[in-house]
């Protein structure tokens, strides 16, 4: 529990030829945590090894695969079932993702194309829809010998009578039509050619935007029997892309086992056929190393002697560092480690502080927070969404909050308070140490939680210590802070020549295990203490705010009527916000009081993960 | 309650104990925030260790606040 699982360093070599059995009994057994090869500069023998050609055909189909699933939206996920490792027929799965492929490629391009005519139907619309507004015939917009034709619009703001007069002032033989289209002016103007470019010059200085009608020449007939033409045109092609993209789910949903099925497969496939990429290989050999768990070996070690007829060398030593790290913890404890991986994980051969991390954090964290109601309704809030989700790491999150909830419910009954109040409906809650009337014991309390957890860091410590840099080591550099804390106490207690006597001696052991560094950061140790009177702020300031959501509910009930309805309001509203607050605040103190008070005294990390080849989770 | 004990003078210097520490540690703060949040955005496992060092300032008003309550009670 308070040691990571020990593993041994593992070196197989063996002739190409049962390269492939090999990979594929490891992937069976997915225990071993294949180290990556990188070939050395001066290396002329071993190269890194060559994926097998299935794995590249495999790759292709793949991504076709995924191409496929991307285009059908196909979401559903078979909960990563192994179907068939061993697959005859791959050919024919490869014709039917061609099929499907093509299938596929002809609805798109159809569908693209329907929405290309779409696109310039709207657009032919938008010229059409404010010329229909002039009601002309369509075939006036046409060559002429003697006539020119403007049609756009003009500004809301220009005025028409005042346009109409300056048009009468260039020429008489003009006519012109105007309509209204998205609170727009629309105009048709119509002018003999040798006036077309002073009445232009007009429209310029009027910021008319011309409609470009060349494109619309194959129309006849009134406008409005154009648009007419053109709605119902767009609605049919509407109805095309309705039909397609239906046709589209159909196949979606007839093949969507098939290509979830295959998809997990053939990633399985090319996790085992790119395997070489990771070790060292020769042109008759291949080198594998990696790291086993120590109990493991043994049965491994003959399995795959057997499996290969001995033709295999296999050679073991026991890991010193380095080594990966797969954490084993009891079930209650393990969704502790995801706090622990959240900072870093143990390196090998340290402390697992997962244990004290589960015996101190809920602890913590319900000091601060401390209210019966609140533990007991998050209790059963963070367990129906634990129910509900199926993401692992939300699922550690959620039982670590749930033993949080719980030890806030146990702190509620020692601290007397239920929703902030002093009484269950009725039933009055005597505090074995009340929070607000009592703060200096709460301080002390926290102080002395303080001591007790450092200490404990520093007792991890000098165990780590001892073991990786001997006796000597874990008594200048851990044990001296401890009595350094003696030494302290003595002083307070009055002993000054025994005290002072004590400190100067713990400090200089610091000095000479830490060097000057470890003298300067003498106060710190007061500091981290001191850290620890937080598990009294944070909770006097959430059991205050409770008091006060309460006492301004109850002023609001006081005054009656809708006074009730306020006051429902208030208490709902308040005591939500104060569970909110509630948990982050002490959430990240506790997590801040283990990281930095905790971890620094004797926490390394930067271990590796244990993530052997071949493991489903 | 305490409230009634205690001298003006007395409030006062315990009220500034705990104000003043904890301007100083939101100075702190702001300056170790505002980092993290860019490194944080840069590199979201930094997460955890942006935290950390966020809140590691809030000690400051802690002694304010451990202090402030020394006043009082003395």
């Amino acid at each position: 529990m308070l040691k990571p699982k020990k593993m041994c360093k593992v070196t197989v070599a063996g002739p190409r030829s049962i390269r492939d059995t090999a990979v594929s009994f490891f992937y069976g057994k997915g225990i071993l945590h294949i180290d990556d090869y990188t070939k050395p500069d001066n290396e002329t023998v071993l190269d890194i090894g060559t994926p097998t050609e299935r794995a590249s055909e495999l790759s292709e189909d793949l991504i076709k695969l995924r191409s496929i699933k991307k285009h059908l939206n196909v979401v559903k996920n078979n909960g990563g079932k192994v179907v068939s490792i061993d697959r005859p027929n791959q050919e024919e799965i490869s014709a039917q993702i061609d099929q499907i492929d093509a299938q596929i490629v002809d609805s798109i391009d159809k569908i693209r194309a329907v929405n290309d005519s779409l696109s310039l139907l709207k657009a032919k619309e938008d010229i059409v829809a404010p010329i229909s507004t002039l009601g002309l015939d369509w075939k006036v917009f046409t060559q002429y010998d003697s006539l020119s034709y403007m049609v756009g619009y003009l500004p809301k703001n220009v005025d028409l009578s005042r346009f109409k007069k300056e048009l009468s002032s260039i020429t008489d033989n003009v006519e012109m039509f105007h309509g209204e289209y998205m609170s727009r002016q629309v105009i048709a103007l119509f002018v003999i050619k040798d006036k077309a470019d002073e009445t232009s010059a007009l429209f310029s200085n009027n910021s008319f935007t011309p409609i470009n009608l060349k494109c619309l020449e194959e129309f006849e007939g009134k406008s409005d029997n154009i648009l007419k033409t053109i709605k119902d045109e767009y609605d049919h092609l509407t109805d095309e892309k309705k039909r397609l993209k239906s046709e589209m789910d159909a196949l979606g949903e007839k093949y969507s086992s098939f290509i979830i099925d295959n998809e997990a497969d053939f990633s399985r496939d090319i996790e085992v056929g790119e395997v070489p990429l990771r070790f060292a290989e020769s042109t008759n050999a291949f080198v594998i190393e990696g790291w086993v768990p120590q109990d493991d070996f043994t049965e491994m070690e003959s399995e795959l002697r057997k499996k290969t007829d001995g033709k295999i060398y296999i050679r073991s030593r026991k890991a010193v560092e380095g080594a990966p790290v797969e954490l084993k913890n009891p079930k209650g404890i393990k969704p502790f480690e995801f706090l622990i991986d959240l900072y870093s994980r143990p390196s090998y051969g340290e402390i697992d502080p997962t244990f004290f991390m589960f015996l101190t954090f809920p602890l913590f964290f319900g000091f601060m927070l401390g209210d019966l109601g609140y533990g007991l309704l998050t209790f059963a809030l963070f367990f129906i969404i634990r129910t509900k989700v199926k993401v692992a790491e939300i699922k550690s999150v959620l039982s670590v909050l749930m033993f949080a909830s719980f030890m806030t419910a146990v702190f509620g009954i020692v601290f007397g308070e239920f929703f902030g109040a002093e009484h269950i409906f009725g039933y009055h809650m005597t505090p074995i140490l009340h929070r607000l009337h009592h703060p200096i014991t709460l301080l002390n309390l926290a102080i002395g939680m303080g001591v007790a957890h450092v200490n404990m860091g520093l007792m991890i410590g000098f165990y780590n210590m001892k073991k990786a840099h001997g006796l000597k080591a874990a008594i200048l550099e851990k044990a001296s802070w401890m009595s350094l804390q003696v030494g302290g106490v003595l002083l307070a207690l009055g002993n000054m020549t025994l005290g002072a006597a004590i400190m100067l001696v713990s400090a200089i052991m610091i000095t000479l295990g830490e060097g000057l560094k470890g003298l300067f950061e003498l106060p710190s140790i007061v500091a981290n203490i001191l850290s620890y009177s937080r598990l009294m702020a944070v909770g006097l300031a959430s059991a205050i705010l409770a008091l006060v959501v309460n006492e301004m509910a109850g002023m609001a009930f006081s005054a009656g009527g809708i006074g009730l309805i306020v006051g429902t309001i208030i208490l709902l509203a308040g005591h939500s916000i104060a569970i909110f607050l509630g948990f982050l605040s002490p959430f990240i103190h506790s997590m801040r009081l283990h990281y930095v008070e905790f971890f620094m005294k004797f926490y390394t990390g930067g271990g590796q993960k244990y993530m052997p080849f071949g493991r489903r989770d | 309650m305490v409230k009634n004990m205690v001298e003006p003078i007395t409030a006062i210097a315990a009220a500034l104990a705990i104000g003043i520490s904890a301007i100083a540690a939101a100075i702190a703060e702001k300056e170790i925030g505002t980092a993290a949040v860019g490194a944080i955005a840069e590199n979201e496992d930094l997460f955890v260790k942006g935290l950390i060092m966020t809140v590691l300032p809030e000690t400051i008003v802690l002694f304010g606040f451990v202090i402030a309550y020394m006043i009082l009670g003395a």
